[in-house]
Parts: structure tokens; sequence; C-alpha cells
């Protein structure tokens, strides 16, 4: 039988039942517990009418709970479709309302915008609820179809599973520029066919401690979840709470004798901003390793002289491409500042290209559109098949159903032979390892009634924390608006790392000659005023 | 020039008005959580930090900061009157 991911936790259970899974906050669940854990979620799931190939959505904080749902929903041959509970319900209601899911599992304070989204006639009835949290209290008004309870009283044995490892295993939602989160479609095989290469790339062992840092509505996750359980590793969710305070964070490495760290290089450069990495810090580290965004060279210097007994890896790659599909090891310190980090080589079963734009290789050092091909490419975005044709296109030098995913990135091909990323093709942008499209903004601040017009730019961040956003509006004549009500009033549309920090109103804003909003002239204003006032009189 | 003490109703409101104008952030309740809602992140962290000293007097080392103690404006509100209203100068 060829495996599916959850078969990968099942294993650990069949051979050390007793050894530690996953950890969070004193919460601890052992391979066989979680193994128990997800039979009963799939048994209850199907009892609540799921069949193979239906979405289930889950609001659950990051918690040994979540883990066991995500697996659970597998076993039951369904594809989850992990959802933020931080985020404001109208943008929830997007994805479910595309994804369809037959059943929603909830738990915590993902209650709030479950209730909000259950407001919705139609969703009331065609969507069944799982509260899978200990307290009731705030489930009772949801109207469960099933709770914790009825979960922790179903059969244990591990049901059948008739899913194939080209059936999905979750949908993503990501940044949409037009306004709509897109669901990026991933399979059982796109993510094995990386542990394939990760787990022994990594040498991840049974004794690994292992961080869970990304959210789990983040593609990085994938790895932190299904990497630690192919090894029979401890998985160490990190409380997001802790990203408020570097310190805690080093403190955290330090406390669950962590021997891998991955995560984005924002949570990295701001513990090396604020100093909390001793030399010879985290004994027990082996790796660490960043993806999502470019790790600063001076940032990577600091960590890098402090750690000497830790290797540094840099993953490269877009959720469309499952995890990471380029990989580059440190063999030692940069001794420059300026000197960048190239995004690598490809993992195997993957290919990255520097293409032109009839898709023709350009030469070594000529800066070009950055395609990926191989085992990492998604289906495709749900229910899209205009996005997926877009951005997943025929490869013409292989033929037949070969694909090509144009990631948006810019690139080239060093003289060493490696990648280097250039930047982006769009008005993507990365903050804090979040992928933003500025035009979901943008067409959030449409909807807003106090606003003439507005739009918004990528300004520089302070320090090495990427970029930030800034909005250019227009009020409505009669309505002074200031920027703490438009924030309030956004915040309830877009999570808030999506939220401009900076504003600035206009009487009209600047055009080109074309007519067009002139974002560039807008921005270039804005960073020469900032560095204007900065600027000691 | 430092403000004097203040009850605890009073220093929820102050820290809820500090929140506002320094942050741009609108609290929707005294107990709603700051991180799990995401309202605060690292820098803004940072800055309600700052803005505490500036604004309240009161000095917190982030070495030995308990995150429940930040968790919702009414936290924040205990955690600076127990800590005391600053001498006055």
């Amino acid at each position: 039988m060829t495996p599916l991911l959850q078969d990968l936790a099942t294993r650990q259970a069949e051979r050390r039942p007793d050894a530690t899974a996953v950890v969070m906050n004193g919460d601890r669940l052992t391979y066989g517990m979680l193994e128990t854990l997800s039979n009963q979620v799939a048994h209850v799931l199907r009892a609540a009418g799921c069949e193979r190939g239906d979405r289930v959505a889950f609001l659950i904080p990051k918690s040994p709970t979540a883990i066991a749902a995500m697996l659970g929903i597998l076993k039951a041959d369904c594809c989850y479709v992990p959802l933020d509970v931080a985020s404001p319900a109208p943008r929830l209601a997007k994805m479910v309302e595309s994804a369809e899911p037959r059943v929603i599992l909830a738990a915590g304070r993902g209650a709030l915008p479950l209730r909000t989204l259950l407001q919705d006639e139609r969703l009331r009835r065609s969507v069944r609820v799982g509260w899978l949290d200990p307290v009731l209290s705030d489930g009772d008004a949801l109207r469960p179809a099933f709770t914790l309870e009825d979960v922790l009283a179903a059969r244990t044995d591990r049901p059948d599973c008739r899913n194939s490892p080209s059936d999905l295993a979750h949908i993503l939602f990501t940044s949409g520029s037009t306004g709509t989160p897109k669901g990026v479609m991933i399979t059982h095989e796109n993510v094995l066919r990386f542990l394939q290469w990760a787990v022994p790339y990594f040498r991840i062992r049974a004794e690994d401690r292992q961080s869970g840092h990304s959210p789990l509505h983040f593609d990085l996750s994938t790895f932190d979840v299904y990497g630690t359980f192919a090894a029979g590793a401890q998985l160490h969710l990190v409380p997001p709470e802790l990203n408020v305070l570097p310190h805690k964070l080093a403190e955290f490495i330090r406390q669950a004798e962590l021997t891998q760290w991955f995560s984005v290089p924002s949570a990295l450069s701001q513990m090396a901003q604020f100093d909390v990495v001793r030399a010879g810090d985290f004994p027990h580290l082996r790796r660490l390793l960043w993806c999502g965004e470019v790790f600063p060279t001076p940032v990577l210097r600091y960590w890098m002289a402090r750690l000497p007994h830790v290797t540094f890896t840099n993953l490269y790659g877009p959720t469309e491409a499952t995890i990471a599909s380029s990989y580059y090891t440190l063999e030692r310190c940069p001794d420059d500042d300026r000197t960048p980090i190239p995004i690598g080589s490809p993992c195997a079963g993957e290919e990255l290209l520097v293409l032109d734009q009839e898709l023709r290789p350009v030469p070594p050092g000529v800066a070009a559109d950055l395609y990926i091909r191989g085992v990492g490419l998604s289906p495709g975005y749900w229910r899209d098949p205009e996005k997926t044709a877009g951005a997943f296109v025929p490869n013409p030098l292989a033929g037949g159903s070969d694909r090509l995913y144009r990631t948006g990135d810019l690139a080239k091909v060093g003289p060493d032979g490696l990648v280097y990323f250039l930047g982006r093709a769009d008005s993507q942008i990365k903050s804090r390892g979040y992928r933003i499209e500025l035009g979901e903004i943008e067409a959030a601040l449409q909807t807003l009634k106090t606003l003439e017009q507005a739009v918004v730019v990528a300004l520089p961040g302070p320090g090495f924390e990427g970029a930030v956003i800034g909005c250019a509006y227009v009020p409505r004549l009669t309505s002074p608006v200031t920027p703490l009500e438009l924030r309030r009033d956004l915040g309830r549309l877009l999570p808030s790392y999506m939220l401009p920090s900076r504003w600035r109103a206009y009487d009209r804003l600047p055009r080109n000659a074309n007519g067009k909003i002139d974002r560039r002239r807008i921005k270039e204003e804005w960073i020469a005023d900032e560095i204007a006032a900065a600027r000691p009189s | 020039m430092k403000s004097p003490p203040l009850d605890p109703p009073d220093l929820e409101a102050r820290v809820s008005e500090l929140i506002a104008d320094k942050l741009h952030l609108e609290v929707p309740s005294p107990d709603t959580d700051l991180f799990e809602t995401g309202l605060l992140d690292s820098l803004r962290f940072v800055e309600l930090l700052a803005s505490l000293e500036e604004a309240l007097g009161v000095t917190v080392s982030v070495e030995e900061i308990e995150l429940d103690d930040f968790r919702t404006t009414a936290r924040i509100a205990g955690f600076i009157a127990r800590r005391g209203a600053p001498p006055p100068e």
C-alpha cells in the first residue's frame, strides 16, 4: 500500500506508542494518543456524513488537538482547510464559501469568528460544527453536531482509507490580488515527495526536538508536522504570543532543548535586533532553517557568529510548489554584510528555471522570471481554472502534461550555478513572513464608505523587518476620517498583519501620463519625506 | 511631568487611550486578548512598553516580563497598579 501523510504518524504509533509526538504549554500527546484521538476524529467525521474528497475546515488555535484534528480529517479520506482564528470573519467567509466544507471543527477562540460565520443562513444549513474543546460555554451557542465528548467516546480502531497519494491533503488559502484569497490545493504526494528529500538531507531522527513556529495555516508548518512524524521525533509547538518578545522565543529554544528551528527570517531578525542570542547559546540546536523571505546577510552573520555548532540552511519556495523547492546550506559564515545568500539548488525532484517571456532559458547572470517544475507542483487553485491556467503553464521544453509554475519572482543564475532571488515582478510583498497581495488590501479599502479613493504601497521598514504597508487615501468630503478609524474599519475585513501602519491623506492622488494612479510617485515621495523627516535639523 | 496615581478603572481607560493614540489601535474591550487577536505584534509591543514608560513612568525590563500581564488592557492596568505609582518628582 502506498503511504499517505497520516501513515507517517501511524507507523510511529505502532513502533513507539509511548514516545512523545506533540508538546505545547505542558500539553503532550504521545504517538499512541495521537493515533487513538485522530482515529476517533475520523470515525466521528464519517458519522457526521463526511465522504471521501469532502473538505473539513478547522478553526482551532495551534495546539496538539489541532494536530490530531488534521490527521483525523485525513483518516476520514477528507481534505483539511486550516483557517486562522485571528482572521476577521468576512475574510474567512470567502474561504469557507469557496471550500464548501462538510464540517467545521472549532475550539477556543475559533468560536468568535465561527459565530459570525454561522449568521449566514445558507452556511448554517450546509455545514455541521464539531466543537473540539473541553470547555463548552462558547461551543453551546454554536449548536455543534458533535463535541469533544463524542469524539472521546468514539471507536478507536483505524478507519479504512481509500485515498491515494494523488488525492488532496489540504487547501491553503493565500492572499489574492483581486481581494479574494486563493486556495492552493496540495496532495499527499506533494508533501511526501518533499519529505523524501528533506528528512534524509537534514538527517532528522527520532531524538530530534523540532520547532512548530509557523501558524498551521502556513505552508511551512507542513514540514514541521510531517517532517517530525516521518522520523518519529518531537514537535514542540511555539505559542504564538511568544512572537511579541524575542527574549521569550530564545528562552523557548533553550528550555525545550530544540534541535531544529524553522521560521521566517523576521522572527530571527527580531531576536538579533534585541540581541537575545548568547555565544554558544542553544547547545542542543543542530539546524536552523528559514524560508518565506530574504534573510538579511548582516543578521545571518550575527546568528552564525554566535552558533558555530549549528548548520544554517536557506529554503526557498512558494506554497504552490509545496514547502520548498530549493535550498542553500552555508558552508561558513559570510565575511561581508553585502554577500548575497543564494536560494541555491533545487531539492530532489524539483527544477528551477530562469526564463524569458517566450519561456526560453536566459544566459547565467541575466535577470528574468523564475519558474519551478517538478514533484512539488500543486494541481492548481481550488475551483479556479482561470487563475490556475495563468500561473501553471505547459512546459514547452517537455510537452505532454508537464507543467511549470510561474512564481512571479525575479531571479538569475550566478557564476557558481546557484540561483539568486532578485525581487518581485508584481505587487505581492512579504511583511513579517506573511505573503500579501497589495491588491487584496486595496479591494478591502474600496468597500469603506468613508473613502473616496485609496491605494497602498510597500515602504521600507525599520531595521530588517521587511516592508511596512502605507496607505495613501482621499477621504470623502463629508467625512473627515482619521487613520485610527480607518484602521478599525479595515480591521473588520483583514487580518492584523495586512493592515497599513502608515497613513497619508491626499486631496487628490497623483496620476501618471496615462491617467492611472501613480503608485511609484506616491511611494518615492513618501520615502523621500521620511528620510527628510528623520534627518536631524 | 508624571501623572498622579490612578484607580484601576481610570488606569484601564488610560491604557486604552495610549494604545489608541500611540499605536493607532482600537481595542474592542478591556478583556480582548491582544496577542491572540494579533493586535499586538513585536514592533507594537515594544512601542507599547515605550509609551507606558513615557506616559505613566512604568519601566519594564523585557528580560523579566510575564506576557500574561500584558494579554489584555485590563491586565496591563492591573500590572501597573501592582507596580505602584511612580514616586513624585
